[in-house]
């Protein structure tokens, strides 16, 4: 679907002639084939707020209002690669500039790096930890875990699974964006559901002028019935040749079932329809957009105010509150040059977080800050994830990686958070692949690497490209 | 009793505190630094339970944590686990605990307030437990120092050097925590120059090049300056080791000598 178009601009009014281009290409799009790949799918508008086109004209200032305004135009347009998608008859979002990452040097040291990661171990789904044993709190949404802590759940099953368990309560967790691509995105909406179907209060803050318009766009729950399917389907995939275990899943299963009648821990979500309206609807989600502020001295005072709801007091807990922050960075906001304000404001949110049941998510563009900044607040990170996306057609890595096709991006994990412990936590894989499973909801899966054609005997070099490549993947990740 | 030192103990070259009163009066500034990937802060309970269990140095030594980083009940819950109650130790004076995690100086005032104030209450603390004593104060970590005082290096570095100065004063080792690759981007920075020159102990943490491992979790690099009084022994000399963090302890071994 790759449209190519040749454009002559000037730097001056860039958003404006964006619009336009949009249009073209939404003209275009409705005649041509869709996307083979959607990097996201995204749940209708709400019906009361209209079709928000300022959503898409900020996201694009959030590229173009800032000083790198000329490389990233430069890179934009010379690449000429773009993708759009089609949501619905009557809105277009601008969901993806698919570049091969940010650079030649970056996008080498990527493929290097999954060569690496696909050599090593790979999650067996047969011996991987069985999380649902662990006691379950009264409270619904809520987990015990190791180290007198509290698990609250990503909303991602997977990415539960990997974490051993979800998100500590009390804890910052960051992502780092892509800036080209919106991936973070999908692991914010989920975020956020899961806490409107836990009936957790949330709070959201971003770079936009109306967020609440942001809250229709929140993916609603999987049916249970599909969920059941799915979940048999997979078990009958799994255990086609050790299908002597059979029994031992059954077991599962039926544990499974008997807290069927209870709220779920974590919820599947699906991406095409939309929430609930009476889960958004009322005072659970606080609104907050961070173009308002000209300092962050009123964006604390309402976290403050937020987080005080939710006192810790030991041993009883009575609910548990979520923090969303998008693109906290973000250039078109005022305080955006105050590099120390911010940093003394996510310190301080850290602290605020940490002595309550609070969970802050809050995701930032590293590339827009300076390397040292960054540092900072990866360092401030309790849990420390990235998203990045992957390049539509890049032959290499499709021979690469097996079930390339259906990848939407990568999420790499860089920190888990380490609350009552100093023995850091090491996963099996740091990196894997983001799919949407049946078109619906994400999955999270290790990379494979595939199967090598035996008759070119190129065996030998993959082997030694990953002997390589593993000093490159250590200064990449 | 006859348990063999550990490579951290012996690198660190710390006395244990029987051996000879004298040299426990020479104050020493330890500087540690780690990056994303690891993280320092197991040196920091290493040390602290060193200073705090009677098994290694005399009763009468005094901690006195600053913690930016993390709320007391962390520190608590790991050395516990380690053999080491803060809580009791706290009640019994030998543990002295600034709970620093919403300090703000925004401005001249407020550093006033803030990390002038602070100092003083450590020099307070210092004065009140100087006689006869041993004391160590722990600072984790100085990257956060210098967001709560705004990004002012200046007065971080002053509060640094006053805190220096309580070392000959009262012979107080400093152990501090810094995470270097926040300044490794090419950019002058005077603060880690800065901490290096001070410290006489230098540990650094880094990942391996091939990435994190389950058996291994990180080298540790250790440069001991040797301090003032290095009779006879090796000056600026530097160990490599490679650990690995447990709950309770820490392994340190060799490069590949791990069977």
């Amino acid at each position: 679907m790759l449209s190519s178009i040749k454009l002559d601009l000037g730097y001056n009014d860039l958003v404006s002639k964006l619009q336009f281009i949009l249009l073209c290409l939404f003209s275009f799009l409705q005649t041509s084939t869709r996307p083979r790949r959607p990097p996201q799918t995204t749940a209708a508008s709400p019906a009361s707020d209209s079709p928000s086109s300022h959503l898409e004209v900020s996201t694009l200032k959030l590229f173009f209002s800032h000083h790198r305004l000329s490389t990233l135009a430069h890179r934009h347009f010379r690449r000429q690669v773009f993708c759009f998608i089609l949501t619905s008859a009557s809105s277009l979002e601008f969901t993806q500039c698919i570049l091969p990452t940010s650079g030649p040097l970056n996008s080498g040291g990527l493929k290097n790096c999954l060569k690496f990661m696909a050599t090593g171990k790979v999650r067996t789904s047969s011996f991987s930890k069985n999380f649902s044993a662990a006691p379950t709190s009264s409270v619904p949404g809520l987990k015990y875990g190791p180290n007198g802590t509290i698990f609250l759940s990503s909303g991602i099953p997977d990415l539960d699974k990997i974490l051993g368990g979800g998100f500590h309560l009390g804890s910052l967790v960051m992502i780092m964006e892509d800036t080209e691509a919106p991936h973070h995105m999908l692991l914010l909406r989920t975020f956020m559901s899961q806490g409107l179907v836990h009936n957790q209060p949330v709070l959201y803050a971003s770079p936009v002028k109306n967020p609440r318009a942001f809250l229709g766009t929140l993916p609603t729950t999987l049916a249970p019935k599909d969920d059941k399917s799915r979940n048999t389907d997979a078990e009958q995939k799994d255990l086609r040749i050790a299908w002597q275990y059979k029994k031992y899943l059954g077991e599962n299963k039926q544990h499974n079932e008997e807290r069927d009648g209870k709220i779920e821990y974590c919820n599947e979500f699906d991406l095409r329809k939309p929430i609930e309206k009476h889960l958004i609807m009322g005072n659970r989600v606080e609104c907050f957009s961070l173009l308002d502020c000209s300092n962050l001295a009123g964006f604390r005072d309402s976290c403050s105010k937020f987080i005080s709801q939710f006192p810790r007091y030991d041993g009883n807990i009575t609910s548990a509150g979520r923090i969303a922050i998008q693109s906290f960075c973000a250039p078109q906001c005022d305080y955006n040059d105050k590099e120390w304000d911010m940093l003394s404001f996510i310190r301080s949110l850290k602290s605020m977080v940490r002595s309550s049941n609070t969970v802050a998510f809050l995701t930032f563009p590293p590339s827009l800050l300076s390397p040292s900044m960054s540092k900072r607040l990866q360092h401030l990170a309790d849990a420390l994830l990235s998203v990045k996306a992957i390049p539509d057609e890049d032959k290499e890595l499709a021979t690469l990686l097996t079930g390339y096709q259906d990848m939407l991006g990568l999420l790499s994990i860089h920190k888990v958070s380490r609350f009552n412990t100093q023995v850091p936590v090491i996963l099996d894989a740091t990196t894997y692949s983001i799919k949407l499973q049946k078109r619906r909801s994400l999955v999270l899966e290790c990379l494979n690497q595939a199967p090598v054609d035996g008759s070119s005997g190129s065996s030998y070099g993959t082997s030694a490209s990953c002997g390589s490549s593993s000093k490159a993947g250590a200064l990449d990740f | 009793m006859n348990r063999p030192v550990s490579l951290l103990d012996e690198a660190l070259g710390f006395d244990d505190g029987e051996s000879n009163s004298r040299q426990r009066r020479v104050g020493r500034v330890v500087l540690v630094e780690d990056c994303v990937e690891t993280s320092g802060a197991f040196v920091l309970h290493h040390l602290i339970k060193r200073f705090l269990s009677p098994k290694h140095s005399s009763s009468d030594s005094v901690v006195i944590i600053v913690a930016f980083a993390q709320p007391f009940s962390h520190y608590d819950r790991i050395l516990r686990k380690m053999g080491c109650n803060l809580a009791v130790q706290r009640e019994n004076k030998r543990l002295i605990f600034f709970d620093m995690l919403m300090l703000e100086c925004p401005d001249d005032e407020g550093v006033e307030g803030g990390l002038i104030a602070l100092y003083g209450n450590i020099h307070k603390a210092v004065e009140a437990n100087s006689i006869n004593k041993n004391i160590t104060i722990i600072i984790d970590d100085i990257s956060l120092l210098e967001v709560a005082a705004n990004g002012s290096t200046k007065d971080v570095l002053n509060f640094m050097h006053y805190c220096h100065t309580l070392t000959t004063q009262f012979g107080c080792t400093i152990i501090t925590v810094i995470h270097e690759d926040i300044y490794s981007n090419g950019d002058e920075f005077t603060l880690p120059i800065q901490m290096e020159y001070l410290a006489d102990i230098t540990l650094k943490a880094e990942p391996l090049v091939t990435g994190l491992a389950a058996d291994i979790h990180g080298q540790l690099t250790v440069l001991n300056k040797g301090g003032c009084e290095g009779l006879g022994r090796m000056k600026g000399k530097i160990r490599n080791f490679h650990y690995r963090v447990k709950e309770n302890s820490v392994d340190y071994f060799y490069p590949g000598s791990r069977s």
